[in-house]
């Protein structure tokens, strides 16, 4: 097994997995995973993305749901240049962004102006809010 | 679910993606012990939980026993 995706599920289950207490299984999916998809019913928190920049630097894609961009957008440019292998990433956001006056240009611009140095393809689907990052 | 299983005699040896989902919460243990004889857990590269009444636990059953599988192995 390479590749894990969770979708709606509940949060407490992404939460025990990153919990101290499963240590065990973290370790164990760390060596084998690859491709990591959170998809659920609700957000990831800051420190999860923390523990998954500490357990998965391998990944290849990673895919998970964030709170309000504003939230992220200084972890994200580190979390891409830490995970060396990454060529996929798809960030999905928290609704009303548009009602914060937090468009689309500005995430783009925004990417544009850290240095991400090596070449990135970015698409943003207004749809479903989120973000589609090809290293 | 255990006598819809105890029926079958189906045995899927190279199933590449495994979607689990569970209607209602499942005993670990009799989870682990039926998943088993249904499907080869060691083929298996993308693992798909999907919707809620996943737990720890099965999921635990779902990545250590290849582990187990292999210590055992190993010892022999």
């Amino acid at each position: 097994m390479n590749k894990l995706s969770i979708t709606s599920n509940h949060r407490i289950l992404i939460k025990q997995i990153f919990q101290k207490k499963n240590e065990r299984l973290l370790l164990l999916l760390s060596q084998r995973l690859f491709h990591l998809n959170l998809f659920y019913d609700g957000v990831i928190s800051y420190e999860t993305v923390q523990v998954i920049r500490y357990y998965f630097p391998h990944l290849k894609s990673f895919s998970a749901c964030l709170p309000h961009f504003e939230d992220f957008r200084d972890a994200i440019p580190a979390f891409i240049r830490q995970m060396k292998s990454l060529q996929y990433v798809h960030i999905g956001l928290e609704g009303d962004n548009d009602k914060k006056n937090f468009g689309t240009q500005d995430m783009y611009d925004w990417f544009r102006r850290h240095n991400i140095l090596y070449e990135f393809k970015l698409y943003i689907d207004t749809y479903t809010n989120s973000i589609h990052i090809w290293l | 679910m255990r006598y819809d299983l105890d029926k079958s005699s189906n045995y899927f040896a190279s199933i590449d993606t495994l979607t689990v989902r569970f209607e209602q919460n499942v005993s670990s243990v009799l989870f682990g012990f039926y998943i088993e004889k249904l499907i080869n857990l060691d083929y298996i590269k993308h693992l798909v939980l999907n919707d809620k009444c996943h737990s720890i636990a099965t999921f635990y059953e779902l990545v250590l026993r290849k582990i187990i599988f292999l210590k055992t192995h190993l010892k022999i």
